[in-house]
């Protein structure tokens, strides 16, 4: 199909499941944020089941081609994932700098990083039982983890976000086991920090999809948002991707009115194009998608791009 | 997506589509 659509990152949960003024009101949560959420403990786990089925719903009635569980689980894209690893500590926080330049408490590297068990294969069990269409995960990328967190254990961050890679590949493994028809892996701060990404980085997230032959895409993107006002019009780590092993690559150009012709230097790939500005409330009508995607064709080898959100 | 009011959200994913299938009709009618 010409143009498949699907949600890039999270659909917005519902306000009787997470408090969603605190959540709006703070940093992405990289360590546990537990107060967010209204619903008891013991009731938690069905309630955001029934949330994610809303949110299944509310993509197949708009009429989406592929289908994600909207993240309604989630306190931020990585830390389901990025709590749930052996190695951290996250009842004592380190702290790491935000992409906006701030503090922010972030899991405390104490041990060798290592995937204890699967994390959100039962996610994609629930979202694969309650659709037809084909379904999405989303993993939080192995370099951007190791910027998200308090390295006390390795001697570089570099072995760090090797570590993660082989929790992340673990992981892969096993949502394309259970039924994924693609795994997006999530790396925005390739973006947000390029020479650490072009060092080390990439090394990592091709160690995450070694010997992966599912359909993988990787994200990059600028920052939600909500959080991060400074929109450059370029990326400063994009072109490095023609070397990783994803099939797809997916970012942002509504918001950032992205010059497309950078698109050239992704022969082979992919492109996920974002065409939804998530900085303007107003609903873009068709006609501007459409001259969204428009733009970009010209520098996509074919036409088999795909027209789809940037999401966070 | 999950800072924007869900109404917004859901409108936007609409637009999305809507656009898409604007383009391969053009597409298609240019082949």
């Amino acid at each position: 199909m010409l143009f498949p659509t699907t949600l890039v990152g999270s659909y917005p949960q519902p306000e009787w499941l997470i408090d969603r003024k605190k959540l709006a009101g703070r940093f992405p949560p990289r360590v546990r944020a537990k107060e967010l959420w209204r619903i008891p403990d013991a009731l938690l786990a069905e309630a955001q089941e029934d949330a994610t089925l809303l949110a299944i719903r509310a993509q197949e009635e708009a009429g989406l081609d592929i289908i994600t569980d909207g993240e309604i689980r989630r306190e931020s894209y990585s830390n389901r994932f990025a709590t749930a690893l052996e190695g951290v500590d996250t009842d004592n926080p380190g702290t790491a700098l935000d992409r906006s330049g701030n503090p922010n408490p972030v899991p405390r590297i104490v041990g060798k990083i290592r995937r204890k068990h699967a994390v959100e294969i039962e996610d994609l069990k629930f979202l694969r039982a309650h659709t037809k269409k084909a379904v999405k995960m989303t993993v939080p990328g192995p370099f951007t983890m190791s910027q998200q967190a308090q390295n006390e254990y390795y001697r570089s961050e570099e072995e760090a976000a090797m570590d993660y890679a082989v929790a992340v590949n673990a992981e892969i493994r096993d949502l394309f086991a259970a039924g994924a028809d693609i795994v997006q892996v999530d790396e925005p701060y390739m973006q947000a920090r390029p020479e650490k990404a072009r060092r080390y980085g990439l090394a990592a997230l091709n160690r995450a999809l070694e010997g992966i032959t599912g359909t993988t895409a990787v994200h990059i993107c600028f920052g939600y948002a909500a959080v991060i006002h400074v929109r450059p019009s370029g990326y400063s780590f994009l072109g490095e991707l023609a070397g990783c092993n994803c099939r797809q690559v997916s970012i942002e150009t509504a918001q950032s009115n992205l010059d497309c012709s950078v698109l050239k230097t992704l022969p082979g790939k992919t492109i996920i194009l974002g065409v939804i500005d998530l900085n303007d409330m107003t609903v873009e009508t068709p006609e501007k998608v459409a001259a969204r995607i428009r733009r970009a064709l010209p520098f996509v080898a074919s036409k088999t791009s795909s027209s789809r959100p940037t999401a966070g | 997506m999950k800072y924007l009011p869900r109404e917004v959200a859901f409108e936007k994913l609409k637009a999305m589509v809507e656009g898409a299938k604007l383009m391969r009709a053009e597409l298609g009618q240019t082949r």
